[in-house]
């Protein structure tokens, strides 16, 4: 008797799983999960970017979903707070791919301490990182990362930019993994480019006080510093200024809302990657977004959104591409070998020489652009087959 | 060299003047009111976050800002005195905990009220100034000028005015002070407003050359301690010695070396000051 009332007590608290593990996921829909901190001192940056991955799920779903196998399928947004932490990637990613059968990951945050979840799981991730340093065989960065932008970039002044040549470079970034990555990254572009690379500057994170560390530069009289886009890093612009550097400033990234907004009067003239949506030279697929940001969320989109909103896209195409929405193996390699057409533009995943043969790069059109008056301003944009050409002759093929 | 030179002694004092403000109203709560006020920094914090707020978000003047920044912070710290820091004079264990605890309520606070991203408050004064060949922001100048003339007012206040015999009593001799008809409670509060006062104006000032955060206060107020252990416990002339000591210690060691260095410097000079002269250059003895 006991036995048996142990058994059905077992039985009873098993149930749960066993209706869970059956349930059948809604016919014709696929969950896409989304990763973002929703709360904590980065939600206020990165949740924006978030609303731009659901707003590409309901374009999506809207123009008809995704076509696979002769079937329509829905997607599914699963939306996780990841907490920015290595806990909160962890749980979340658990949830995630066991919980909700996620195939493929919108993620921005700690993208490693995902991966150790995600990867034996065989389960795809985007990353938002633009660490070159972060890739694996499931895992792709749908963000451009400086062994892109930055040959773009040089390129760009060496060749076509107006006005005054510039020939040397000094570097001044956060004292982190990114921004010595960074460092490296563009100390090689420099040299393949032929400016003359007068050092690297790195500085704590949190530094807001460049005084110091330009009292001991400037002397240098770089033609161009190149820094990072952090909000930090507007007030170096602005504080360069006031010292009196004439030079360039250019960010071997899109310029965020916060560094333009602290570099004030400083960042007009600096470079970035960001796009102009005023701009012709803007793809259509960018305006439509930030034209469809605006509508429904009534603010202005990061200069980043973009592109997490191209993940979505991405993700779609790769399913279609692959035509499965359950074999990861499949949809990786699709991923490694077709183009796709997104938003902002003709698309594909390069830069083997980075990441061990496998190539994660995600070679997309680049935008250069200026801020004037406080805007964004277009000057120019780079097609992703030069993007890949410009990169591969810096790092290899 | 000369260009070097000059803007790491013009840097030093900026950063000495600067956290001056902050370090002069501790002091003056410690000497007086015998408390170590550790959450004043947050009143810097306070006050430019209402400077960001009223000028960014609401549209006022930055200067109107200033005053209301100051205004609010010193409401808020006069209402502080009352209710919490009265009960913990002369008990500076206890008050040092109930200090940490309204650290940790105001930074939260002000996270959840502004937003956490660090913002910036757009500027007053634009463009640059040249001094003896090298250009020096014109905010930064103006900064300066207004810290040293606003300490040196404070100083006039306590040394030559007859409130300000009255704070020296009462730090000297708090029984006597009273026999003589100083009321005790009138001082303390007084104290209170013209460190939250000093405190919210350094905070307004600084509010539009760097970011402004809600943990903006407490890396700030630990130079502000540093400073005033060097130049003394309770000494008002001792804190501005300290205070310009720690500036242009501070500016040399960055600009030669890096932060980590200069940081690392300092508190071990604190460490140093405490074993050898652990009443500071100009100070009394703690907790007299």
């Amino acid at each position: 008797m006991k036995r048996i009332v142990t058994l059905a007590a077992l039985l009873f608290l098993a149930l749960p799983l066993l209706v869970g593990a059956c349930a059948p996921a809604q016919a014709g829909e696929i969950p896409i999960g989304i990763s973002f901190p929703l709360t904590g001192p980065l939600s206020a940056v990165a949740a924006p970017d978030a609303k731009a991955v659901e707003l590409a799920v309901t374009k999506i779903n809207e123009a008809g979903g995704v076509r696979v196998g002769g079937r329509t399928y829905k997607l599914r947004p699963v939306v996780v707070d990841n907490k920015y932490s290595s806990e909160g990637e962890v749980g979340t990613a658990n949830k995630l791919i066991f919980e909700d059968k996620v195939k493929i990951t919108i993620l921005w945050g700690l993208t490693l301490p995902h991966m150790t979840i995600s990867e034996p799981a065989k389960s795809i991730t985007f990353s938002g990182s633009p660490s070159t340093k972060v890739y694996g065989k499931y895992t792709f960065r749908i963000l451009y990362s400086n062994a892109g932008t930055g040959p773009v970039i040089a390129r760009w002044i060496k060749e076509k930019r107006p006005g005054a040549k510039v020939a040397s470079v000094l570097t001044m970034e956060k004292d982190d993994m990114s921004g010595r990555a960074s460092g490296e990254l563009w100390a090689k572009t420099a040299a393949y480019y032929g400016l003359k690379d007068m050092g690297a500057e790195y500085l704590p994170p949190a530094t807001e006080d460049f005084y110091p560390a330009l009292a001991k530069v400037l002397p240098l009289n770089p033609d161009m510093l190149m820094t990072s886009s952090i909000a930090q890093y507007g007030l170096l612009a602005k504080q360069a200024r006031e010292r009196g550097y004439k030079g360039l400033i250019a960010l071997q990234w899109h310029a965020f809302p916060q560094y333009i907004e602290a570099a004030g009067p400083g960042g007009e003239g600096a470079i970035s990657t960001a796009w102009d949506p005023e701009s012709e030279l803007t793809p259509q697929g960018v305006k439509d977004f930030v034209a469809s940001y605006r509508a429904a969320y009534k603010m202005e989109p990061s200069t980043g959104a973009i592109l997490f909103y191209n993940g979505v896209y991405l993700a779609a195409r790769a399913m279609e591409k692959a035509g499965t929405v359950e074999d990861t193996d499949k949809m990786v390699k699709a991923l490694e070998a077709e183009q796709f057409d997104t938003p902002v533009g003709k698309a594909w995943f390069g830069g083997k020489a980075l990441s061990e043969g496998m190539p994660r790069d995600f070679t997309v059109p680049i935008a250069i652009s200026e801020l004037k008056g406080g805007k964004i301003k277009g000057l120019a944009r780079a097609e992703a087959s030069e993007v890949a050409e410009a990169r591969d002759s810096v790092f290899g093929k | 060299m000369t260009d070097l030179l000059l803007s790491v002694v013009l840097n030093g004092l900026f950063l000495g003047l600067s956290l001056l403000l902050v370090a002069l109203g501790i002091t003056l709560m410690l000497g007086i009111m015998r408390i170590v006020n550790i959450a004043h920094g947050e009143f810097y914090m306070l006050s430019a976050m209402i400077v960001w707020y009223m000028t960014a978000s609401v549209g006022v003047n930055y200067w109107l800002g200033l005053l209301g920044a100051t205004v609010i912070a010193s409401i808020f710290g006069l209402g502080l005195e009352r209710h919490l820091l009265r009960r913990y004079r002369g008990d500076l264990l206890s008050g040092f905990v109930a200090c940490m605890a309204v650290i940790m309520i105001m930074q939260t606070g002000a996270s959840l009220l502004f937003g956490f991203p660090p913002k910036s408050v757009p500027s007053p004064f634009h463009g640059n100034i040249t001094i003896l060949g090298t250009p020096y922001a014109t905010e930064r100048l103006i900064v300066l000028l207004m810290s040293s003339a606003i300490a040196i007012a404070a100083l006039l206040l306590v040394q030559f005015t007859k409130l300000g015999r009255a704070m020296r009593a009462v730090s000297q001799d708090e029984f006597a002070a009273a026999l003589q008809g100083v009321s005790i409670g009138s001082i303390c509060r007084l104290t209170m407003l013209l460190g939250c006062v000093l405190a919210a104006v350094a905070g307004g000032l600084i509010a539009p050359i760097f970011l402004v955060s809600a943990f903006m206060g407490l890396p700030l107020l630990l130079k502000g301690l540093v400073a005033m252990v060097i130049g003394g416990w309770g000494s008002v002339e001792g804190v501005i010695i300290g205070a310009l000591f720690v500036g242009m210690l501070e500016s040399v060691l960055i600009t030669i070396g890096s932060a980590e260095i200069a940081t690392m410097i300092l508190f071990s000079i604190l460490i140093a000051v405490l074993i050898v002269r652990p009443t500071g250059l100009l100070g009394v003895e703690a907790g007299q």
